[in-house]
């Protein structure tokens, strides 16, 4: 594969055969990944998974045994300054400066990023526009609520605009609102041009807004899948019928050469072209068929379903 | 360029109300010492202040520099910037410090005239030993928290008490030639007031530290070095040291190399239990050394294994040069006594070290291993004295003695047992696991 590139476009974050150890315990298990410009990728898996450890070898922040991290392009094991400045990370447990307020704190990650001169005051009033804290600048950061807090730590790691966001477990501690808002954010960021990484074991908070699903198992990826159509060109659709249906697949894929993702008793998620007209024909053939089709739809795949049935087909490998 | 680091903590130390604080308290005090003793008991009173500022609450401030970030989980996001190890260090040291030296800024004019008009002696030389000690025991104090947080991946904040008791060592150090005018030092034939000896000493020390700082600074942030600093700082300190040796720059070679020799081997033992010995960084280097070469691998090697060569090297030219018409080999087989025993005994020490480095929680590893080295070096000798049996001291350290085969026989066995610890333990924790074979992975 040609380095950074394939039809999905330009690879921001691409690992190679990533090993990664604690005494006596494999971390990383000569992982590979690679996330495409634009995407929000959701790292998933259990507890001790590996999700930390992987983004914080990607980060540069722990040195791997082996292997390699490009962001943008950019060894990030062998240029790792140069590399923060295209990314930023937000730890699962941070920390902010308490006693500073709200533009000190933007002020000093600003500077910290090699930010200075006029476009200083023009990023913090920007980071702050965009996490909607300008009207608390001047407010004491220990005067901030947890989920405000999580906006000031995610401000600061975005101050110098960097094409990739790493995130470990974002939401953890968020009510439903703040997460929602999270949610937004995210998808507003990823619209600015960012590429964001998040880590979670909790998938109903990824499902509105990532586009790529990440399993990691015991420091393995065992599956990367894309949770919306792989190409651009493609859409995906759900497909039901009012009556039980058991050779809609069978006759999708082998007579109408249909991609499918999911199925279940009464319909199924497949992938198609976008072109109406292409739709269209499909319909048609499926209701001269019989198929009692009520439900033709753009959908997302359902991700605790994708999750679920990857972990168990990975397990069944394992035996 | 200003250091984002420096800025942030001078927002946080220098409010308003410190700002003023500083000179009134200042000023109060000296009014009154000047009213009960006059310019001497004032420029005495601004003497020890200064060394109160800098060299105690200052190393307890940049000693603490760094374990507040970690307490507040802020060190990551530091890893995360742009700040440029340089940047971090002295943003860090003078930055924590900072109303530190706000208050020694301001008593230097007061030790200055108050020095002038008591009538003392070498003004400037005593400055620059205040001003330069400080800066050297606060860099140590941060130092030793950073090397804290690498090797153990936590800090205890009582540890910091360490720090000052290295700043106590120094003032009790140099402490005594503060008021030695006229005596003087005689380095490399050159005769040197003993205060401006100590002042010059204490500036160039305090580069090699802020030098330490910096490359130890740059690790933290992932950039890697090869240990050449400490080796140019092994043959300073070789080159300082034997400077104050009867025979330095004479022709006696021999008595030079044994002392490069000694002090190597001291530099052996300080640097196993400063650095830290991840044995995972071994399993770094094979695989560097595998895909990209020994070049690129060296900046896997611990300094400790740098001081290790040295002195092994040293060991053999001691030899070599004692007994020049020998061959290679020969004098190899024939290393003085003295220099074997050393060698034997340094590499048993350093393996007792790495075997309890070895385990999975190595918190507490070079604490035992020092236990089981005063065993050795100490408890075991004093009871051998008690019971009459100092001939087996020879068993544990390297002794001279009329035997010497008995002590190499003993050393050798040591070090054996020592090392089939070690590979027995890293067979046990530190075997490939998964996928990681070395084998595919470097291409071996």
């Amino acid at each position: 594969m040609s380095q950074g590139y394939d039809n999905r476009g330009w690879y921001l974050i691409e690992v190679k055969e990533l090993i990664f150890e604690y005494p006596g315990t494999l971390a990383l298990d000569n992982v590979s990944l690679s996330i495409a410009e634009g995407e929000i990728a959701a790292l998933v898996g259990p507890n001790g998974a590996g999700k930390t450890t992987l983004m914080r070898a990607i980060c540069g922040l722990d040195a791997p045994i082996s292997g390699s991290v490009r962001v943008d392009g950019l060894d990030v094991l062998k240029y790792p300054r140069q590399a923060h400045q295209r990314m930023g990370y937000l730890a699962d447990f941070f920390g902010l400066y308490n006693e500073l307020t709200l533009r000190q704190a933007l002020h000093y990650a600003a500077l910290s990023h090699g930010i200075k001169g006029e476009s200083l005051a023009a990023s913090i009033v920007l980071a702050a526009q965009r996490l909607q804290l300008e009207e608390r600048l001047e407010q004491p950061v220990k005067a901030l609520s947890r989920g405000l807090s999580q906006r000031l730590a995610i401000a600061q790691a975005i101050i110098h605009q960097p094409k990739v966001l790493l995130l470990d477990e974002p939401a953890a501690g968020l009510d439903p609102q703040a997460r929602k808002a999270l949610a937004d954010l995210f998808l507003a960021l990823r619209d600015q041009g960012m590429t964001l990484l998040v880590s979670s074991h909790i998938l109903a908070e990824l499902e509105a807004y990532c586009s790529v699903m990440v399993v990691v198992e015991q420091g393995r990826i065992i599956d990367q899948q894309s949770l919306n159509a792989t190409h651009p060109q493609y859409e995906v659709l759900q497909i039901a019928c009012a009556t039980p249906s058991p050779t809609l697949t069978s006759v999708l894929q082998d007579d109408l050469g249909v991609e499918l993702i999911s199925e279940d008793q009464h319909g199924c998620l497949i992938e198609i072209s976008a072109d109406p007209a292409v739709q269209h024909q499909l319909l048609q053939q499926l209701l001269s068929r019989g198929f009692s089709v009520h439900h033709f739809a753009p959908a997302q795949r359902n991700m605790q379903e994708s999750y679920l049935q990857t972990v168990s087909q990975y397990q069944e490998r394992k035996k | 360029m200003m250091s984002p680091e420096f800025l942030r903590n001078f927002w946080l130390e220098m409010t308003l109300h410190r700002w003023v604080m500083m000179p009134t308290i200042q000023l109060v005090l000296f009014f009154i010492i000047h009213t009960m003793g006059g310019w001497s008991w004032l420029h005495d009173a601004t003497r020890l202040t200064i060394v109160a500022l800098g060299m105690l609450w200052g190393v307890r401030l940049a000693g603490e520099a760094l374990i507040d970030e970690i307490d507040n989980r802020t060190w990551d996001q530091q890893r995360m910037s742009a700040i440029t190890p340089w940047q971090m260090s002295w943003g860090k040291l003078f930055g924590s410090t900072v109303y530190v030296w706000y208050g020694i800024l301001l008593l230097v004019p007061v030790f200055l005239f108050s020095g002038l008009m008591a009538g003392e002696p070498m003004l400037e030389a005593k400055l620059i030993l205040l001003l330069s000690g400080s800066v050297l025991v606060q860099a140590l104090a941060l130092l030793m928290s950073l090397l804290m947080v690498r090797r153990m991946g936590r800090h205890r904040r009582s540890l910091s008490n360490i720090a000052l008791i290295i700043t106590l060592f120094f003032i009790i150090t140099i402490g005594p030639f503060y008021d030695e005018y006229f005596a003087q030092f005689n380095w490399y034939g050159l005769a040197i007031s003993e205060l401006v000896f100590m002042a010059l000493s204490s500036v160039v020390f305090c580069g090699w530290v802020l030098l330490a700082l910096y490359r130890t600074m740059g690790e933290e942030l992932q950039l890697k070095h090869r240990p050449l600093a400490w080796f140019s700082f092994s043959l300073f300190l070789i080159f300082y040291v034997l400077g104050f040796s009867p025979v330095a720059g004479g022709g006696v070679l021999e008595l030079n190399l044994a002392g490069a020799f000694f002090i190597t081997l001291f530099l052996c033992y300080v640097m196993i239990f400063i650095e830290r010995k991840e044995p995972l960084e071994l399993r770094r280097f094979q695989v560097t050394r595998g895909q990209q070469g020994w070049v690129a691998a060296s900046v896997h090697l611990p300094c400790w294994l740098v001081s290790v060569a040295v002195v092994l090297v040293l060991g053999v030219l001691l030899q070599w040069i004692d007994t020049p018409k020998m061959g290679f080999m020969e004098t190899l087989l024939r290393v003085d006594q003295v220099v074997l025993l050393s060698l034997l005994f340094l590499l048993r020490d350093i393996a007792i070290v790495i075997y309890f480095n070895l385990t999975k929680q190595s918190q507490r590893a070079d604490a035992t291993a020092m236990v089981y080295l005063l065993l050795l070096y100490l408890l075991l000798p004093m009871l051998f004295g008690a019971m009459g049996m100092t001939t087996l001291n020879n068993l544990l350290m390297p002794l001279l003695t009329t035997n010497p085969l008995t002590t190499v026989i003993s050393g050798g066995l040591q070090l054996g047992v020592v090392g089939w610890l070690i590979y027995q333990r890293w067979q046990r924790n530190y075997q490939p696991l998964g996928s990681n074979k070395l084998g595919e992975l470097s291409g071996d």
